[in-house]
């Protein structure tokens, strides 16, 4: 019995250190924003549109904000004015916005045609028939993956967020300032 | 507001589908009635209904036959919770209970057993209030898995009764059927969890050092004791998380208590402490935005109790939690 106390106590003594920073970026904007802090080499993706095929690469040097809906989702819904209005502030910028449905059987029509009608003017994309939900956790939505420049994913958002809120445009900001070489 | 609630309450359905928060140690501290691992992020208050029957009684290992006597105890913990920060949280644990024996287990000096039943009783009261703080320092989250550990510390204070008597009023009940333990004891406990899409794993270990205290007429000390559990955990509903969706949850576990013997004006009592082993399904439902409900039984798959004691049959937990 002794050993074992010992023992837990010498973990919680330990406790008491916070796990060190796991990359460049201010851990503090990420917890304000309310974003898990994650270190972790973006997968890469394929997304179908108009023909056209987005993958990673193509976000390459830029912030990337990879998001998960769907139509069944009502909190998603009362997010995409709030998305509309973070990315007025982000024009001109090195970001780029990914908006990905999950739903199972809408077709592209049909989600451009849900979006327009919440006041997106930005442009939606559906999972399939790409292999994004394979390779992104999507068990829930929303869920929002926040990757740096580099094409490292540094954040998730579980649920629903406060995205025009200063604490997110903060964020954005800091990630759009960091280095493109900045080492992980 | 409204935003804030449902993104906690969609946090605490991830946390408790991919992160496990099992239904952790409520064999913890049964004179007490504390549950301290199982925490949630946010703030709310949780109230838990705790039935346990002893109506068994053991010699080691093996069960013997039982005289008579029967033992049941009734615990409704009121737990309220609040997150200082994303990686604090303070937790209040303020019991009432409800013990009562219909005969007491008298062991005579040539190992024969007797059911007193002059000496039946019971007492209610409030039992020993617990403040307890967790904080989580190691969390990964990756693309598949999250990984939490959190260490857990916290102060349980002699408020509960210990003057309860029989009902004829002649003696007192034995030190584990009063309210209170009559002493203050500390917990440290570590808590971690697993989890993967919609499975967790979660393994809690707390341990109580306990003081010495007054109960009856006699200083009386609990031993210290050790409590875990693991826990698996599987999202049956829904497919796919979302905020606004009721989630319900299957989980099994295995859980248990080691304690030290008893101490009575300073001499341990042979007939005191052991080991409890259980086995627990549970069932768990999130009714968004506010709600958590759950239900757990408890059956014990192993007793090695020293020299000769009351084992218990089962026990019924039935919680509900609600978020501010």
């Amino acid at each position: 019995m002794p050993k074992i106390l010992a023992a837990i106590a010498t973990v919680a003594l330990l406790s008491v250190f916070p796990a060190s920073a796991s990359h460049g970026m201010d851990k503090a904007l990420l917890s304000k924003a309310g974003l898990q802090e994650m270190r972790q080499k973006a997968p890469d993706f394929s997304l179908k549109m108009d023909g056209r095929t987005i993958s990673l690469a193509d976000c390459a040097g830029k912030v990337a904000i990879l998001h998960f809906w769907a139509t069944w989702c009502k909190p998603c819904m009362e997010e995409f004015p709030l998305f509309e209005k973070m990315l007025q502030g982000l024009k001109d910028k090195d970001a780029v916005f990914l908006p990905v449905s999950i739903d199972a059987k809408a077709t592209q029509e049909e989600i451009d045609a849900f979006a327009k009608r919440l006041g997106a003017s930005f442009p939606v994309y559906l999972a399939r028939p790409g292999n994004i939900t394979d390779r992104y956790w999507t068990w829930g939505v929303p869920v929002t993956y926040f990757i740096d420049k580099k094409g490292w994913i540094v954040g998730r958002a579980m649920g629903p967020g406060d995205w025009a809120g200063p604490e997110i445009l903060n964020l954005i900001e800091g990630l759009l300032k960091e280095s493109k070489t900045l080492e992980h | 507001m409204k935003k804030t609630i449902s993104s906690a309450l969609y946090a605490i359905g991830f946390f408790m589908s991919l992160t496990g928060v099992g239904f952790a140690c409520d064999f913890c501290l049964l004179s007490q009635g504390v549950s301290p691992l199982e925490t949630f992020r946010g703030s709310g208050i949780r109230i838990n209904e705790r039935y346990t029957r002893l109506n068994s009684v053991y010699k080691g290992t093996d069960e013997v036959t039982n005289p008579g006597a029967k033992e049941e105890y009734w615990t409704t913990e009121f737990t309220g919770f609040y997150s200082v920060t994303e990686d604090i949280m303070l937790l209040a644990v303020l019991p009432l209970k409800n013990t009562r024996q219909n005969a007491h287990l008298h062991v005579h000096e040539d190992g024969d057993l007797e059911a007193h039943s002059d000496m039946k009783g019971g007492v209610t009261g409030l039992g020993d209030v617990a403040a307890l703080g967790r904080y989580t320092f190691f969390k990964n989250h990756t693309l598949d898995a999250t990984t939490i550990l959190a260490g857990v510390f916290g102060v349980k204070f002699p408020t509960g009764g210990t003057g309860g008597k029989t009902d004829d009023g002649a003696e007192y009940l034995d030190s584990h059927l009063q309210t209170g333990t009559g002493s203050t004891d500390f917990l440290l406990g570590l808590s971690s969890s697993y989890a993967l899409a919609r499975f967790s794993l979660s393994a809690n270990i707390l341990a109580a050092l306990t003081t010495e205290g007054e109960a009856g007429d006699t200083r009386h000390r609990f031993g210290n004791s050790i409590n875990y559990d693991v826990t698996a955990m599987y999202r049956v509903h829904p497919f796919e998380l979302a905020p606004t969706i009721s989630q319900v949850f299957l989980a099994f576990g295995l859980n248990g208590e080691t304690r030290q013997r008893e101490k009575e004006n300073g001499v341990a009592l042979a007939d005191s402490g052991g080991s409890t082993i259980y086995l627990s399904p549970a069932i768990r439902l999130a009714l968004p935005p506010r709600w958590i409900a759950e239900i757990q039984y408890q059956h014990p798959i192993y007793h090695n109790l020293y020299g000769v004691q009351m084992g218990e049959d089962y026990r019924l937990v039935g919680g509900v939690t609600y978020l501010f």
